[in-house]
Parts: structure tokens; C-alpha cells; sequence
């Protein structure tokens, strides 16, 4: 039994291991890609031992710093409050979803379903967010549009509610008397602390990877997330094959930024998630204890 | 349940089409008043004569402009320096936006369609004809005569090529407007192989001096490629349809619309390439780079690419790389309406005040002080004059500001050609003292395309356009970067091309061009 | 609902009132989906229209169906469908598939060290933008300094392949692609619903002397079958739909290639970046949108069928 557990362990480590190298390997690339000289990159190709070492991209990016630190800070407020609202407004409006005696529980649930099949195209929501609610150039321009209740994340939501809160847990606290808001906050949330802590991670990446907001709804470089620039500078390209005249040529070839600028955007990018990730996975401990005790 | 569901839906589609329908209705008023209060002023201003432009009331316009997307805090600044200006002789004032190439396509489709935000811009990397139909834009004819003729002064024939159906929509941009077809390379590498530019006068001669570069540098491409485009044009006249070329006139002096894929000249053009990928003389992933040319110049390992060339360019873009590169004509300036309706200055519909708009773009292709403020910024802070009337147009001859540069210069100058008229102002160090001189000659004295004027309008056949543009970019590309053998693939290429419509295209364009020809005649 | 014996009025009423704070939780987020989704799809009769926003959308002149035309006069109309369907298909069965093994082996492995750095590690993909990830791709099929020519193909003694022109290996590549950057994150959601599984069912499993693999077959795959079900309908919403970047960055737009890397929103970029007709890209908006509409409410009329429990509504 022991030898066959050990044995079940090394196979599920060498299948995880091969994957997580899988994972790790063009994302090192990326970051070496990022350290190599700019000529030696264009000359050799990518690799993961670049034969000439180089900082101009990381000594770019410092020439900037002031412009790009305040680009993460946008980032990371908008992060924050945009993942703290986001998640209050999906749970609320998935825990009525997922309870029995919900009147209009399923067209409620096909209320939210259909937001994901239709949309009415880029320019009437701009009007209306431009015309009607003025986030234009505003730091809630980040914020609020399509990102702020999103139908995927209730559903999911509701999903487990349904398949992991038992109702008979639900049933018992009503019992005692307790109110729905109660039953929400002191019941339901303690329980569902795996799934909070993955719908926070997934709702925090969506607006830490966003650029479109930015794109559609600033023209004040001044608001731009350190997405916004990264998006501009891999856009610059797409710029030049969509034709543009001898001078426009000239112009953006002396503005390009260079392949190792962008890599080193991509990397700045990405880490911080890679350092604030471990901190949610202990969640996804919590919640095996507590669903325990109280299941 | 469904019914529901369905009901609940509709009634927020009604609810939004309401408020919809009320918002355009209003849009319509006030156009309309505005209007008819425009022409009311325009009456008033004829009568007290011609001197006093100025609005009644102080009109703020709202001007956007393309840009590299630095930083530019000091907008403000120049905007009130330029406002002092406008507002003593127009009464109007300026607000400046900035919107750098990556998002300026998505977003003055945004603007456009919201109709809020920008009153004077230039429409580029959309087409001029998409945002006509689309009512994104206003007709500028009644505006121009009563108060564009600095305009008119300064672009001559080329206004004609901002009109849609005889009605004029954008006025071009001040830049090369014409297009000579030519190669550009470094120099050193050329002095050191004996490249000798003197010889090329055709694409073989140019064969023969690229072999010696390749001899001596074996791990150089002598010709680059960027993003996938080798050649974008070899002296024909697209017809508006710029990179797709369907429907040209293979010959810019015939009027006979002809499929440009099935010409001798895109054929010979094409098995060139060809044999030169065989030879090893075009960078072997040419049709995928993901670099420029210039990059690659950069870095050692390529020695020129193709280019549409203009007076200075050379210069210009030596100053820029940080290298000296040099630059030799094969096909000379050839004019077509799409090189100068590609970017052109328009007054979008919302605008609340179109006669306050076109007399300040009046002023800015007409006013060098203003002009040099809109592209340079303010003298002494972001540059500094180096030799005053130093330039052939009696501008003066400038450069950063001291300690300075194009990263730390609060108001970054980039892409003037955008800007309406940079021929009346400065010139950067660097470039010719003529080169604006230089230029206008230039556009004056290129071949003209015999459908010079004439802007083709595709909308009955935008299904074969859609059909046609997909088979386009799956071959012409490749076929001209010589990734493809055209002896096999050209046949097939033009067998989709015909199964996607293109004769239908051909024949519009046909029977639009002959219409217009017969409107120029008499 | 017609299903359940009528309740009488009152009873109802009764109901309705015990639910109000149900209805005050569901409210916020009811109005900002009414703000940012349903007004706006006002936008969809734009497909019908040809726009003139002078006039607004209500007053533009309505040409009926022929904004939709292009999407079926095309010979390609059967290539962009099938490659669409195909891909999407694939992507969704094997994706599913692969991201609840991953799930239930990150969970069984026991090491907190090991199970922490691999489920980080795996994320990483998704947290690079497309473009990048084309970039990576270059970098390993470039014929020029291409790693997997250079380093693999070459010291083998193999025959260096042009990768970017030749098909065969794209329907391959395309998928490698799509399940390297998007299984972390689909694994994270079945994750999330497996460590919430009472661990009581287990204990007692182990009692009754049940192996690993009857765990995971009588408990955790029916524990996760809501979340499969769910998942898999949400995808079926947007099977007419395609990842661009992942179809047009990621093969670098290589015209060879068309035949196995063209889908609708591929075909529809292409041909309206030149012309720009709102009226035509809201058309294919609209069209990929209601035949994935039809398709969820047959999914979901089936799922009903089986098991009520698990329907979307």
C-alpha cells in the first residue's frame, strides 16, 4: 500500500513536473530574451543563454521609471478596488442564483447568461459610457466598463454554491433564524473560501491584463496602466503594415521600441502576479479545513 | 419562462432605443440650428467685410492630433500660446488632444462615431470614403470657399483628391504626395563593396549590385523586409485600394481598369523576387518578420529594403537611425489620388461650429507662427533656433532645446507630416534648408496618374471586396517578398481572385472612373 | 416552473416577500448589466442598418439582410466555418480534459512545496498577451534562428522544416498553443470546486477499501460534473467565435496557412480592415452570436432532460 502510494506520487510529480517546465520555458525565454543584447537578439535568434548579456532594455525602462511606476501604480489600484467591488457585486448576485426558493430564479440566471452571447458592438457602449455616464479619461474608465460584473464569474460562482453548500446547512441556519444577508456572510462565504480566492485571482488578472478600457476610453497617456503600454508598444508594428506613407515610415522606425523593450514590458508585466499569487493559494488550504468541520 | 425572459429583454431594448432614438434627434437639431446660425454669421461677416474673422463669442474647438504617445505635459502650454493667437483674430480657442499611431485608428472611429470630443482632425488609417458614408464627417465645399482660401492657396490641385462623389470631405495634409519607388541602404556597407548607385536604373541593374554585397558580406541580407511587405507598389495606380490593388491601372497614363495580379508587370515583378530569395539576396522569413528593416540595419544584418522615397528622405532617416543611409530612385514620382487622401484634415459632423473650425485650419495651413507652435512647441523651452531665416522658406533652421532630446522634451515633435501645413514652418537640423522647397516641387512636378482626382466609392460591391482582400493577402505578400514561385502560384491566385468577384470590382470601377472622366472633360 | 403544482396566490406572495433580500442582493449587479450590456445592444440592429451616425442609428436607412451577405457568398464561407467549429471543438473537449487531470493530480500530490510551485508555474501562460506568446512561437519555428530547427532538427541530422508555409503542422501547433496558455487557468477553476469536496466522502471511501482510482471515479468526477457541465455550456455560447491573436498574431498571418488557420473573425478582419463597415463587422458579430445562442439553448434544453440540477437556467 505505501509502496503503491509512493509510486502513484512520483508518477503525478514527473506528469506535473513535465508540464511545469512546459509552462516555465518560453517564459524564460521571455525573461533572457529580455537581458540580451539588442543586436545579439536580432542576430542569433532567441535563446536561453544569450551569447552577449545585455541591460538596455531594463536601462530604458529605468530611463522612464517615473513614467512607468506611475503606470503600475494605476495598475495595482485598479487591481485592487476593481477586484474587491467586482467580487462583492458577483457574489451577491450569484447567491440568489444558486438558492431554491429564489422566485425568477431562472430568468434572473438567463438575464445574466445572455450578457455573454450578445453585445451590442464597441460604439453604442462608448456613447453610453462616454455621452451618458462621462468616465471618459477618468480613472473609471479602468475600472467600471465590461470588466466590473462579468457573467462567466456569477455563473461560475453560482455553480458552486449549488454543488458545494449543502442546503440542509442553509436550511438549519434558518431555523435559528437567521436573515439571508446572515446566512450569506457567516455561512456561505467561511464555506466558500477556495472558490472566493480563485474568482479573486481571476477577476484581479482580468483587470490587471487589461488594455482595452484603456484603448477605448483614454486619450491622457497620463491614466495609462502598465497593460496600455505594453499594448501600445506590440501595436507600433501593426501600425506599419497597415501602411503608412515614406515620412510616417520614418517616424515610427525612430519611436519603434526595440524586441528586448517589449519583452522586458511583457516580464514587468507579469511578475508581480507571479509574487502576490502565493499569498490566494493558501486559501485553497482553508477551505478543505472549514468545509470539513462545518459539512 | 423563456417568454419571460424575452419580454424583459425587450423591454430594455425599447427602453435603449428610446433613448437612442431621442439622442440622435437632438444630434439633428442642433446640427441644424447650428447651421442655420452659421450661415446667419456668414452673412454678417460678408457684410462688415472681409478683415474681421472673428466669432462673436469665444468657440472652443477641440483639434486631436496624431503622435508618438510619450508624454507631452506641457499640451497645456502650447495650447494657451496658440490660443493667444487664435483668439485675437478668431476669437476661437483650441483643445489640443493627442493620440499616439498605435490607438489612432480605434479611437477617431470612436470619436467619429460619438460625434462628441473632436471637431478638427486628421482621418488616417480609416478611409476618407468609409467615414463620408458613414456621416462621420462633414462636406467642406460651402466652408472652403467662404473661408479656406489659404488652404486652397497652399494645396492647389491636391484639395481635389479629398473629394468623395464631386463633394469635398478632408483637405490633405502638407507632405510628399506623390511617390517615387527607390531603395534604401546603408552607406558604409555600400562604399566598402563598391556598390555603385550610379548604375541602377532597373531592378536588374539593382540585381547586380546587391550580388556584390552578398559576396563580400555573406551573413548580411541585402534586401530586408518590414512586417511582410517588400514592394507595395511598382508604378501602378491602385485605385484607392491601397496594399489590396484591386482594379488598378496597370499603366497610370491609360484609363483601362485591369487586374493588376494578371499583368505582365506584377508577373515579372514577382518571379524577380523570386530569384532573388533563390539567390539568397531577401531575408530568408521576409514574409513573417516581426522585425522592420531598419531594425535589422541596425543590428548588422541587412543592407537596405524598398521604399517610396521623397526629397530629404535620406537625410532624415539617417538622423533618426543614427547612421548615414543613402538612397537611390528606380522608378520616378508618380501621383495617385490615394497617396494624398490616405491622410487628410476634416471637420467631423458633431462639430457644434464648422465655420469657427475650417477658419482655424485655415489659420494653422496659413499661419506659421501658429503652425510652428502645433509642431515644435514653444521656442526657447522645447527648441531652440539655430540659424534664423536659415531655411529657404524664410523659417528659421532649429534643434532641441538645450539638454534636451526626443525622450525628455516635454512636448515630443513627431510626425509633422500629420500636422496640416509643415511646409510654411521651421526646418529641423539635419534636413536641407530647402527641403520644404524641396517638396513642394516635388509634388508639383510628379507624373500625374491619369485618375489623379478620382476617389472610387466601393459600396455596391463590398462582398466581392471582403472576398477578394482575403484571397489578396494570402498571396501578394508572399509573392513579392519571393516566398512563392509564381509560375505555380499565379495562375491559381488569380483563378480565386475571379471566383471571389474581382471582375465585378473591375467593372465598377470601370464605369465609376469613366463617369468621372467625362465630368473632368467638360 | 410549469412543472411544480400551482401555488396559490397568496402562497406566492408569501414567497415573493420572504425572497426580497434575495432580489436587493441580485439588484446592483442587475443594473450594471443593464447599463453595460443591455442598452448597448441596441447596437445589434446596427447589423441590419447602413449607418449614418449623422442621423443616428435609429434614422440610418435599413437594407435588411445584405450586410450579412459576405459571410455566404465567399467560397471560403465552408473552410472558416469548419476550421471555427473544428478548432473549437477540439479545444473544448481536450482542454476539459486536460484541465481536470491536471486538477486532480495537483491535488493528490502531497508535497505543499511541489503542489504550490507547480499550480503558480502552470498559470504562467495565461499571463502572457498573445502577441508575446506569437513572439515565442517565432522564436521556435523561425526557419532562420528558429530554435526548433537550429537546436532539434539540425543536430539530429533532420531536414529543417519552413514551418510558417507549410499547413500540415498548424492544426497541431494551433492546439499545443491554446491548451499550453489556457490550462492553468481552466484547471484553477476545477481546482477551486475539488478541494471544497467534503473530505468526509473520502474517509469513508477509504474505509469501504476503495483504491485512488474508484476516488476519482465515484467521487471527484461526479463532484465535478456541475462545473464540467457549466463550463462546457458557456463554451458552446461562443463556439463560432475565435481567439484573433491565437489565429492571426500567433501564425504570423502567413497566407499559406490560410486553409488551416481561417476562422470567421480572421476572414471578417481581414476583409473589413480596409473598409471599416460597421454595418458588415456588427453582421458577423450577430451571426456568430445567435448561432451560438441556438446551440446553448439546445445544450442546455438537453442538460434539463438529464439532470434539471445541473441547466444553465
Amino acid at each position: 500500500m505505501v509502496e503503491k502510494k509512493s509510486c502513484f506520487q512520483l508518477v503525478a510529480n514527473i506528469i506535473m513536473a513535465i508540464l511545469a517546465l512546459c509552462c516555465l520555458f518560453p517564459f524564460l525565454l521571455l525573461i533572457m530574451s529580455s537581458l540580451t543584447d539588442e543586436n545579439t537578439l536580432i542576430r542569433e535568434g532567441y535563446s536561453i543563454i544569450p551569447k552577449q548579456f545585455g541591460l538596455d532594455s531594463y536601462a530604458y525602462l529605468w530611463k522612464n521609471a517615473d513614467q512607468i511606476g506611475r503606470a503600475y501604480g494605476i495598475t495595482i489600484l485598479i487591481t485592487v478596488v476593481g477586484t474587491v467591488s467586482s467580487m462583492l457585486l458577483t457574489i451577491l448576485m450569484a447567491y440568489p442564483l444558486s438558492r431554491r426558493e429564489f422566485f425568477g430564479r431562472n430568468v434572473c440566471a438567463f438575464y445574466v447568461f445572455f450578457t455573454m452571447l450578445f453585445n451590442g458592438g464597441l460604439v453604442p457602449t462608448y456613447i453610453m459610457y462616454t455621452r451618458y455616464l462621462h468616465i471618459k479619461n477618468t480613472l473609471w474608465a479602468l475600472l467600471i466598463p465590461s470588466l466590473l460584473v462579468s457573467a462567466f464569474y456569477v455563473i461560475m460562482m453560482r455553480t458552486y454554491f449549488n454543488t458545494n453548500i449543502p442546503e440542509a446547512v442553509i436550511e438549519a441556519a434558518r431555523i435559528d433564524g437567521a436573515g439571508e444577508w446572515r446566512i450569506l456572510f457567516t455561512i456561505v462565504l467561511p464555506m466558500s473560501l477556495p472558490m472566493i480566492a480563485t474568482m479573486a485571482l481571476l477577476i484581479g488578472l482580468g483587470y490587471w491584463n487589461d488594455w482595452k478600457n484603456g484603448l477605448y476610453y483614454l486619450t491622457d497617456s497620463r491614466l495609462y496602466s502598465i497593460q496600455n503600454m505594453l499594448n501600445q508598444m506590440l501595436k507600433d508594428i501593426q501600425f506599419l503594415k497597415s501602411g503608412a506613407d515614406a515620412s510616417a515610415a520614418a517616424d515610427i522606425a525612430q519611436d519603434m521600441p526595440s524586441v528586448g523593450i517589449k519583452m522586458a514590458i511583457a516580464v514587468v508585466g507579469a511578475l508581480p502576479v507571479m509574487i502576490v499569487y502565493p499569498f490566494f493559494q493558501k486559501y485553497f488550504v482553508k477551505g478543505i479545513t472549514i468545509g470539513a468541520v462545518k459539512g | 419562462m423563456k417568454k419571460r425572459a424575452l419580454a424583459l429583454i425587450l423591454t430594455a431594448l425599447t427602453a435603449a432605443t428610446v433613448f437612442a432614438s431621442c439622442n440622435s434627434d437632438s444630434g439633428n437639431s442642433s446640427n441644424a440650428s447650428d447651421s442655420s446660425t452659421g450661415s446667419e454669421t456668414g452673412t454678417t461677416e460678408t457684410s462688415t467685410g472681409e478683415a474681421d474673422l472673428r466669432e462673436d463669442e469665444l468657440v472652443t474647438l477641440d483639434v486631436v492630433c496624431m503622435s508618438s504617445g510619450k508624454n507631452e505635459p506641457d499640451i497645456t502650454d502650447v495650447e494657451n500660446a496658440m490660443n493667444e493667437i487664435l483668439e485675437e483674430k478668431l476669437n476661437c480657442n483650441v483643445n489640443l488632444t493627442f493620440i499616439s499611431y498605435a490607438n489612432y485608428a480605434d479611437q477617431i472611429s470612436l470619436l467619429l462615431s460619438s460625434g462628441e470630443d473632436a471637431d478638427l482632425l486628421p482621418v488616417y488609417l480609416i478611409p476618407l470614403s468609409t467615414c463620408a458614408n458613414a456621416g462621420q464627417i462633414a462636406p467642406l465645399d460651402d466652408l472652403i470657399d467662404q473661408y479656406g482660401q489659404g488652404i486652397k492657396d497652399q494645396l492647389g490641385d491636391y484639395v481635389d483628391c479629398g473629394r468623395i462623389d464631386g463633394v469635398l470631405y478632408g483637405v490633405t495634409t502638407a507632405r510628399d504626395l506623390a511617390n517615387s519607388q527607390g531603395f534604401a541602404y546603408k552607406t558604409d556597407v555600400a562604399e566598402a563593396v563598391g556598390f555603385d548607385a550610379e548604375n541602377i536604373k532597373t531592378l536588374d541593374d539593382l540585381e547586380t549590385e546587391l550580388k556584390k554585397v552578398k559576396e563580400a558580406n555573406p551573413d548580411m541580407w541585402p534586401v530586408a523586409v518590414s512586417a511582410g511587405e517588400n514592394i507595395r507598389n511598382w508604378g501602378w495606380d491602385p485605385l484607392g485600394d491601397d496594399t489590396v490593388n484591386l482594379g488598378v491601372l496597370v499603366d497610370p497614363t491609360d484609363p483601362t481598369v485591369g487586374n493588376l495580379y494578371e499583368s505582365d508587370l506584377y508577373s515579372n515583378l514577382a518571379t524577380e523576387m523570386y530569384q532573388w530569395m533563390q539567390e539568397g539576396l531577401i531575408q530568408a522569413d521576409a514574409v513573417n518578420t516581426t522585425e522592420t528593416a531598419t531594425t535589422l540595419m541596425t543590428a548588422g544584418t541587412a543592407f537596405g529594403y524598398f521604399t517610396n522615397l521623397k526629397p530629404g528622405y535620406a537625410e532624415e532617416n539617417s538622423s533618426s537611425l543614427g547612421y548615414q543611409i543613402d538612397v537611390v530612385e528606380i522608378l520616378p514620382a508618380l501621383a495617385c489620388t490615394n497617396n494624398v487622401s490616405r491622410a487628410t484634415w476634416t471637420i467631423s459632423s458633431g462639430c457644434e461650429n464648422p465655420e469657427a473650425a475650417m477658419k482655424v485650419l485655415n489659420e494653422l495651413y496659413t499661419n506659421p507662427e501658429l503652425s510652428n507652435l502645433y509642431m515644435y512647441g514653444i521656442e526657447g523651452v522645447h527648441y531652440k533656433v539655430l540659424e534664423e531665416g536659415g531655411a529657404s522658406n524664410g523659417q528659421d533652421i532649429i534643434t532641441w532645446a538645450d539638454g534636451l532630446d526626443a525622450s525628455t522634451s516635454n512636448y515630443a515633435k513627431s510626425g509633422t507630416w500629420i500636422m496640416p501645413n509643415q511646409f510654411i514652418g521651421d526646418v529641423w537640423e539635419g534636413s536641407a534648408a530647402d527641403v520644404w522647397d524641396q517638396q513642394r516641387t516635388f509634388n508639383d512636378t510628379a507624373e500625374k496618374s491619369v485618375a489623379f482626382g478620382f476617389t472610387y466609392d466601393s459600396l455596391s460591391v463590398t462582398n466581392e471586396v471582403t472576398a477578394c482582400t482575403n484571397v489578396v493577402s494570402k498571396y501578394h505578400k508572399a509573392l513579392l517578398c519571393g516566398a512563392l514561385d509564381p509560375a505555380t502560384t499565379l495562375d491559381q491566385f488569380n483563378e480565386e481572385l475571379y471566383a471571389a468577384g474581382l471582375q465585378n470590382i473591375i467593372d465598377e470601377k470601370q464605369s465609376q472612373l469613366d463617369a468621372w472622366l467625362e465630368t473632368q472633360g467638360e | 416552473m410549469k412543472k411544480s403544482p400551482s401555488p396559490s396566490r397568496a402562497h406566492l406572495m408569501s414567497r415573493i416577500r420572504h425572497n426580497i433580500p434575495l432580489y436587493l442582493m441580485f439588484l446592483p449587479g442587475a443594473i450594471y448589466l443593464l447599463i453595460n450590456n443591455y442598452i448597448p445592444m441596441s447596437g445589434l440592429i446596427i447589423a441590419f442598418k447602413q449607418v449614418n451616425w449623422n442621423k443616428g442609428i435609429i434614422a440610418s436607412p435599413w437594407v435588411g439582410f445584405s450586410n450579412f451577405e459576405y459571410l455566404f457568398t465567399t467560397s471560403d464561407a465552408w473552410v472558416i466555418t469548419r476550421n471555427t467549429l473544428g478548432y473549437n471543438i477540439v479545444f473544448i473537449a481536450l482542454g476539459t480534459i486536460i484541465a481536470i487531470t491536471v486538477a486532480i493530480l495537483l491535488n493528490e500530490i502531497r508535497s505543499m512545496a511541489l503542489k504550490k510551485t507547480y499550480q503558480t508555474v502552470i498559470l504562467l501562460p495565461y499571463l502572457i498577451s498573445m502577441v508575446v506568446v506569437s513572439y515565442l512561437v517565432y522564436a521556435l519555428l523561425s526557419s532562420e534562428n528558429g530554435f526548433v530547427n537550429l537546436s532539434i532538427l539540425e543536430p539530429l541530422g533532420l531536414n529543417t522544416v519552413s514551418w510558417y508555409t507549410e499547413p500540415k503542422y498548424w492544426p497541431f501547433i494551433l492546439t499545443v498553443t491554446y491548451i499550453w496558455k489556457s490550462f492553468g487557468y481552466n484547471c484553477i477553476l476545477y481546482y477551486a470546486t475539488l478541494v471544497g469536496i467534503d473530505r468526509g466522502y473520502y474517509e469513508a471511501a477509504v474505509i469501504d477499501g476503495a483504491n485512488r482510482w474508484q476516488q476519482v471515479w465515484n467521487i471527484t468526477l461526479p463532484e465535478l460534473i456541475p462545473t464540467i457541465i457549466t463550463l462546457t455550456l458557456m463554451s458552446i455560447g461562443k463556439i463560432f467565435y475565435s481567439d484573433f491573436g491565437l489565429f492571426y498574431q500567433v501564425p504570423m498571418d502567413s497566407g499559406p496557412l490560410y486553409d488551416v488557420t481561417n476562422t470567421i473573425d480572421t476572414y471578417v478582419y481581414r476583409g473589413l480592415i480596409r473598409l471599416n463597415n460597421v454595418g458588415m463587422s456588427s453582421a458577423a458579430g450577430f451571426y456568430q452570436s445567435i448561432l451560438g445562442f441556438i446551440l446553448v439553448l439546445l445544450a442546455n434544453f438537453a442538460v434539463r432532460k438529464i439532470s434539471a440540477e445541473n441547466a444553465l437556467f
